[in-house]
């Protein structure tokens, strides 16, 4: 089992019309593109745009995809709605927060608060958190330690919901 | 252009089909390398803390206009210029659509006048220009090399 990338990364370039409405373009580029480079080549064609569009861009996003080779079965009864909420403190003094659809009840305690003492909470936590991880809040700012861990019940949306419901 | 923190989806699938993400940030800068290193060892060790699957993950970098224009009087993302590009390889075709476009560029006389972009126009060209010089490719990494045809097509 592994994340295999897909053959290109794709850029996106959003538009917004005189009606309010978006719309794209998307570019290929060879995976192996850096994104530093993809993102530079991105704004150079962007600025070409306003020359042929009567839209204004007002963004674009540069996406590297990657497929589970061989994804396994999910547990009978697992609901991506079921969530385990993991709110962290950043160094910035921020908090970041991130869900995990379909948590084990066997890492929850009674209570539905997350079991800190849980072996595998505590392998993800090190993931998370120790010196050399990269991940950030969404200012940027360094994760730093695990804040509140609970679980929680998302609304199931109509996409999730089975047919003709 | 403001950028952004990259970010990361870890998309997972349920017992009934439905799946969920798990979203992470990463700083400004960080390689896709350097992510997707970051993305396997998290995705290892959510594993035991979920009942869902791992079934793919997207790295995605944003970058946002700070100060957008507003659109031509009449703009509509319907009216499409859609690309045709020429490419190496066996698979010859790659499509590029811009949402939205100019009178300007289309031919103005003779056949096609109104709907055929023209692909001597100057302001085509360089956008093309731009497409060769990114190294753009189809789906099947075919390199795209030149124009081929390109007109208007409505997506009403």
């Amino acid at each position: 089992m592994a994340l295999v990338n897909t053959p290109t990364a794709s850029l996106k370039i959003s538009y917004r019309d005189a009606s309010g409405s978006n719309g794209s373009t998307t570019i290929h580029v060879p995976f192996a593109t850096l994104a530093a480079v993809a993102l530079a080549a991105g704004e150079a064609l962007a600025a070409t745009l306003p020359a042929l569009t009567g839209c204004v861009v007002t963004g674009f996003s540069l996406s590297y995809d990657f497929v589970e080779d061989a994804p396994g079965t999910p547990t009978a009864g697992s609901r991506v709605e079921d969530k385990g909420v993991f709110q962290w403190l950043c160094a910035n003094g921020l908090h970041s927060t991130f869900t995990i659809p379909g948590i084990k009840d066997s890492v929850l305690q009674a209570d539905g608060r997350v079991d800190l003492t849980n072996a595998a909470i505590i392998a993800m936590r090190a993931v998370v958190e120790d010196v050399g991880a990269i991940f950030a809040g969404i200012s940027g700012s360094d994760i730093v330690t695990l804040s509140e861990a609970y679980q929680r019940f998302n609304r199931t949306s109509k996409r999730q919901s089975p047919p003709h419901r | 252009m403001i950028t952004r923190t990259p970010k990361v989806e870890l998309v997972y699938l349920d017992a009934r089909g439905s799946t969920g993400a798990v979203t992470v940030h990463f700083p400004i800068g960080t390689t896709v390398i350097e992510a997707l290193d970051a993305t396997n060892a998290l995705g290892a060790s959510i594993a035991s803390l979920t009942g869902c699957t791992l079934v793919k993950a997207r790295i995605k970098f944003t970058l946002f206009e700070d100060s957008v224009g507003i659109p031509d009087e009449g703009a509509s993302i319907t009216e499409r210029g859609v690309f045709y590009f020429d490419t190496t390889g066996g698979n010859p075709i790659a499509l590029i659509e811009i949402p939205g476009i100019k009178d300007s560029a289309f031919l103005s006389t003779g056949f096609g006048a109104g709907f055929i972009i023209d692909l001597a126009n100057s302001d085509v060209i360089t956008f093309v220009s731009a497409v060769i010089a990114m190294n753009a490719c189809n789906v099947f990494v075919d390199t795209v090399t030149g124009v081929n045809v390109a007109y208007l097509q409505s997506r009403v």
